[in-house]
């Protein structure tokens, strides 16, 4: 099993499952290196968002109520001409936004979302 | 003598591009051009030497070294790429002092921002080498709507509420209410600034790629590009509902989900820092 975690949500000691490039595609960290405290930080100064180690995915969606995460779905799907959804990329752009704006939803403390927009 | 159009008109009412750039141009063209004269001329302007260095020392570029000159800069980044940089880093000012009702500029540039920095990440991860043209193209790719905007803000308004009426693409109600679009506009202004088609072109095709125009592969990156971002509501400008034309043969990623996951926390964390950089 493998899960994606922001660089800055990182711990030492856990396992890499993927190899990390940066900007310019140079090697940053092979799979299979075990996190220090010193990579985590040099991973964050290369720009680096987010990387693949070993463990459980969590599914985001899971987190909120159903309609918590209906009115996100319906918001998101809203800015797209119906006409124009049916197209593979075009839906799972659409999907992978809504996991986006949950998880960001899930990072800020209540009442700070509408600042933030 | 041929009569102006008025696309020709509007795109006149935007000023030139900072002199910078084209003394730079000139320098460039220069059989003896050298790091050292290409110094000497951005070290002039000093606020933009300040904000390239910022720039340079960003998650933006990721470099693991300080870089504390502009020749370090070249040496790191490129003359080509450097030149495409000075553009990005100066042409916000000349859009400075609009004001529109009900109309943010700070959401427009984020909106930009945000785009031109996931045209250059989608550029990156298909391995594409001089990626410095995918941020430019991505940053001005709506100058068009705040020209439109500022000069017709009442059919502008028009436009949009024919998007929702008519279920169209911003595009095709432009077309119907101006006959021209705020893409066939800033391609224009882009142009006018003698910009290379690489980069014009794009802009001006980026709500309809098709593989009839140069250019295709750019087009696509930037056209996905504005749809992650619309998609994700970073900065807003002000368009209506997308109408996304992407051909169902267009592969971007191997990975698709995972990529996008990646590439939309990349653009979440880049564009923060960058929109200081690049507007402030």
């Amino acid at each position: 099993m493998s899960c994606q975690v922001h660089v800055q949500d990182l711990k030492p000691g856990s396992i890499l499952e993927k190899e990390v490039r940066g900007g310019n595609d140079e090697l940053l960290a092979p799979a299979g290196a075990e996190l220090t405290e010193k990579t985590i930080e040099m991973l964050g100064n290369r720009g680096v968002a987010s990387v693949i180690v070993e463990g459980e995915e969590e599914n985001i969606r899971s987190k909120f109520s159903e309609q918590v995460v209906a009115e996100v779905e319906t918001s998101t799907t809203e800015l797209i001409l119906e006409s124009s959804r049916d197209n593979k990329l075009i839906k799972a752009i659409i999907d992978q936004s809504i996991d986006y704006k949950l998880r960001k939803k899930l990072e800020m403390p209540a009442g700070s979302q509408e600042a933030a927009a | 003598m041929s009569q102006e159009s008025p696309l020709e008109k509007l795109a006149t009412t935007v000023p030139s591009l900072p002199e910078v750039v084209t003394v730079l141009d000139r320098e460039l063209k220069k059989l003896d051009c050298s790091p050292q004269s290409v110094e000497t001329i951005i070290n002039k302007d000093s606020s933009l030497t300040a904000r390239l260095l910022k720039i340079a020392n960003s998650a933006f570029y990721g470099f693991a070294t300080r870089i504390d000159t502009i020749s370090q800069a070249l040496t790191m980044i490129g003359l080509a790429q450097l030149r495409d940089l000075v553009i990005s880093a100066s042409v916000i000012q000349l859009f400075e002092g609009i004001n529109i009702p009900n109309f943010s500029m700070q959401s427009f540039w984020k909106h930009s921002v945000a785009t031109g920095i996931c045209a250059r990440r989608i550029a990156i991860r298909r391995g594409e080498k001089n990626i410095e043209p995918y941020f430019v193209s991505g940053l001005l790719h709506d100058i068009g709507r705040l020209v439109l905007f500022k000069n017709l803000s009442a059919k502008s308004d028009q436009a949009i509420k024919l998007t929702e009426a008519k279920q169209i693409g911003i595009s095709e109600a432009e077309m119907e209410i101006f006959k021209f679009s705020h893409a066939d506009l800033a391609g224009r202004i882009m142009k006018n600034w003698k910009l290379p088609a690489r980069i014009y072109e794009v802009v001006q095709n980026h709500h309809a790629p098709t593989s009839h125009s140069g250019f295709y592969h750019e087009t696509i990156y930037l056209h996905v590009a504005d749809l992650i971002v619309n998609l994700m509501e970073i900065g807003n400008s002000a368009e209506g509902p997308f109408a996304p034309h992407v051909p169902e043969n267009v592969v971007l990623f191997n990975d698709t989900d995972f990529e996008l996951r990646q590439l939309m926390e990349e653009v979440d964390q880049l564009s923060h820092e960058a929109f200081d950089n690049f507007i402030s």
